[in-house]
């Protein structure tokens, strides 16, 4: 058991062998597991930027050649088409499999098709928009952006394709629900709609976080997690921003001279995005430190306090980052773990630039969250330097 | 598989029996049966050694700590700048520059936190030089500025030799180059002209900063370890390539107006006739140059082919449209040509990296 806590990173094998012998049917099972959760491309991800710049420089021309020819004057033919090419790129797709992958016929075939679903999915978008009257082209657009991404989504083994799709699929999501806002309440000021899109887009967090972590769900769901997480920050942002939304309620006390935005904002909707994010924080620790058994343990009920200290009384979309970076670690993912790190500052820049909570109460909240890390450290400082406590659950 | 592994989705070079145990590998045992509940407890554990990860929880802790408060103790500082004096501003800033410069010889210029602080002094010098020049109202020219920042900070970089500083001080640099041609800036003509030479100076610099890397590197060995991260030299040859193609395009459209319309010994610069072939031989040269750092420089070719593709395309194109609004024949005939030398280009890099990794084998072997 010494070697268990040795910092050397441990390798598959190696970790299977402590459990089962080599040839034993449980060793097999445990590589076919770990096998399942490694996907690649046959392209590495040089060619396959060399050809999405290439599809798209094609694309883009004969789109061109399309609107010299006027066929974009009749939004139903171009419809029609755009959904022929993209069911034509898929045929092709599949079809390619048929070659070998160093084969010429192999690289045309996927070059087209790329070059198709490219077409294809810029036609929906635009045909979609035409057809319809005017007032509706979110909704059309939502529904055709909906459309290529579930008709594309389980065909195209492409990381990248799978999360610009969904993350086209989202934002136009949010752009039907900011109409359908505007029609409910016409005379609302973006103040009043901004708190709502962004509960909405902190609701994604939890559901991001779900499907990356769940072992159950397969791999290629990671896209739609990360897309998820990626709106949700984006949103969290822009709300902050503009208006404020994920500031902690607690300004208000000083009155509407510090803090401004009781005036058109509902602060429960914006607390909201704090309330979303420290529960997932709360769940993430949890199931990072082993499951329920671990809320038993000292150091964790300690750091679901902190938690809750923090991310009630602090800014919704810095906690994101933090629960961003604990999502990153958690799953040994370099790159969730750098984008988290880079989006804190990105973050605190918004938090101490934006207008509608003034540099002052800004300020004096990041102080105070700063304060409250500060003591909960200088709280559990010995518990780093000592023995493991009882009830971890490991 | 991490996130950065799926997105790169290079082939697998190693059996799955080799690769670095992860969580998520754990999780998928449990979930199947694999492992048992308190198996993957210890396995969670071997993942995450007690000493590394409490060493990490305190790093990220503490960073937080002072990220909060340096955040909010500026924005609270920014929201009160007009009640102080200019001298408070200015010795405020100046003590802030002292402590860093003061911390990072506590810390010396060999830890991580000794360069992060030798940065943070590089940037603070820049904010000493607008707080001094709205103090006295200097009304310094751009040229003057940036000079004087990229100077002040020039020492700071050559002691604590820090990629990420010298890619500040790089961005400076071109402050200072761009700032050079802005008296040209005065109508459209000259406007371009303004633009050109600066595009010139930056494709001089990130020749030069290439070269004098290659230099350093092949003379100093492992003295300039701290120079071999790739990802600032892709960045140069991202810029050389992105200039270099932007000049074949203007050159050629001017050439060709100048050719088909007649004017060629009245309106064309007679530079760029010179300087149209020079820039093709200089993408052909590093493409050549490219092609001899084998496997490892697959990233590179690729980033070469792809602007001699884009090179080849853009001049075809200015040739079928002759300055003036193409047919849809035209713009179709444009489509197939690119979707052409877009496979030629992909079966090339293709080719190459398949030889590339073959020679690379052979060389294993003769050295063996």
């Amino acid at each position: 058991m010494n070697n268990l806590h040795s910092e050397q990173p441990i390798s598959i094998g190696d970790a299977l062998s402590r459990y089962s012998d080599k040839q034993s049917e449980t060793y097999l099972k445990g590589l076919e597991v770990a096998e399942r959760q490694r996907e690649y491309s046959q392209f590495p991800l040089y060619l396959r930027i060399l050809i999405g710049i290439g599809a798209v420089i094609v694309g883009c021309l004969l789109l061109i050649a399309l609107a010299i020819a006027d066929v974009f004057e009749y939004p139903g033919f171009v419809l029609l088409i755009g959904g022929s090419i993209l069911a034509f790129a898929i045929l092709l797709y599949r079809r390619s499999d048929s070659f070998g992958p160093e084969s010429l016929g192999y690289a045309i075939l996927q070059q087209l098709s790329f070059v198709g679903v490219f077409m294809g999915k810029c036609m929906l978008v635009l045909g979609a928009g035409e057809l319809v009257n005017y007032g509706n082209e979110a909704y059309a657009t939502f529904v055709a952006t909906l459309v290529f991404t579930l008709t594309t989504y389980w065909v195209y083994e492409l990381y990248l394709d799978r999360l610009v799709s969904v993350l086209a699929t989202l934002f136009s999501g949010f752009g039907v629900i900011v109409e359908i806002i505007e029609e409910a309440l016409p005379y609302a000021h973006m103040e009043e709609v901004m708190p709502v899109l962004a509960l909405l887009g902190y609701a994604l967090v939890p559901v991001g976080v779900y499907v990356f972590l769940n072992p159950r769900i397969p791999q290629k769901y990671n896209p739609f997690a990360v897309a998820a997480i990626l709106m949700a920050g984006f949103v969290s942002v822009v709300a902050l921003a503009s208006d404020g939304v994920g500031t902690s309620i607690w300004p208000l006390i000083f009155g509407s001279e510090v803090f401004h935005w009781q005036d058109g904002l509902s602060p429960t909707l914006s607390l909201s995005g704090n309330v979303i994010v420290t529960v997932t924080c709360i769940a993430v620790l949890i199931w990072g430190s082993g499951g329920r058994e671990s809320m038993s343990n000292r150091k964790i009920q300690f750091g679901i306090r902190i938690m809750i200290l923090v991310g009630l009384m602090g800014i919704a979309p810095c906690m994101l980052g933090v629960l961003v970076v604990l999502v990153g670690y958690l799953t040994n993912d370099r790159l969730i773990l750098i984008a988290g790190i880079l989006y804190i500052p990105t973050t605190l820049f918004f938090a101490t630039h934006t207008l509608a909570i003034g540099l002052m109460s800004g300020g004096v909240i990041l102080v105070i969250m700063a304060c409250f890390l500060f003591i909960g450290y200088l709280m559990s400082r010995s518990w780093f330097n000592g023995p493991d406590l009882e009830g971890t659950a490991r | 598989m991490d996130t950065y592994q799926t997105i790169l989705g290079e082939e697998p070079s190693e059996p799955v029996e080799n690769l670095r145990l992860t969580r998520a590998v754990i999780e998928g045992w449990l979930a199947n049966d694999v492992i048992e509940k308190q198996q993957r407890g210890e396995l969670l554990a071997s993942l995450y050694p007690r000493r590394k990860r409490d060493r990490f929880l305190v790093t990220c802790w503490l960073s937080l700590v002072a990220v909060f408060f340096l955040s909010g103790i500026s924005a609270m500082v920014a929201a009160n700048w007009d009640h102080f004096s200019g001298r408070e501003r200015m010795s405020g800033v100046a003590l802030l520059y002292i402590a860093l410069i003061a911390g990072t010889i506590w810390k010396t210029t060999d830890t991580l936190t000794g360069k992060l602080l030798a940065s943070c002094a590089g940037f603070t010098f820049g904010m000493l030089l607008v707080v001094v020049t709205q103090q006295y109202q200097l009304n310094v020219d751009g040229v003057w500025f940036y000079a004087t920042w990229a100077c002040g900070v020039l020492p700071l970089a050559f002691v604590v030799k820090f990629v990420p500083l010298w890619v500040g001080w790089s961005l400076l640099l071109r402050g200072v180059l761009s700032s050079c041609f802005f008296h040209l800036d005065i109508d459209w003509m000259t406007r371009s002209l303004a633009g050109e030479y600066s595009s010139w100076s930056f494709a001089g610099a990130a020749l030069a900063t290439l070269c004098i890397r290659h230099t350093v590197l092949s003379k100093s060995g492992e003295k300039a370890a701290w120079l071999k991260p790739e990802w600032p030299r892709f960045f140069l040859y991202l810029e050389l390539h992105a200039i270099v193609v932007g000049f074949i395009a203007i050159y050629f459209a001017d050439f060709w107006h100048g050719i088909s319309d007649g004017r060629f010994t009245r309106e064309m610069y007679w530079y760029r006739t010179v300087l149209l072939p020079g820039c093709v031989a200089l993408l052909i040269g590093i493409h050549v140059h490219l092609r001899r750092g084998g496997i490892r420089q697959i990233w590179y070719l690729t980033l070469s082919v792809l602007a001699i593709s884009v090179s080849a395309i853009i001049v075809v194109c200015i040739m079928m449209f002759q300055g003036r609004m193409p047919s849809e024949v035209l713009v179709l005939l444009a489509a197939v040509f690119a979707f052409t030398v877009f496979i030629f280009a992909v079966v090339y890099v293709r080719s190459m990296r398949v030889s590339m990794r073959a020679s690379e084998v052979t060389e294993e072997v003769i050295y063996e």
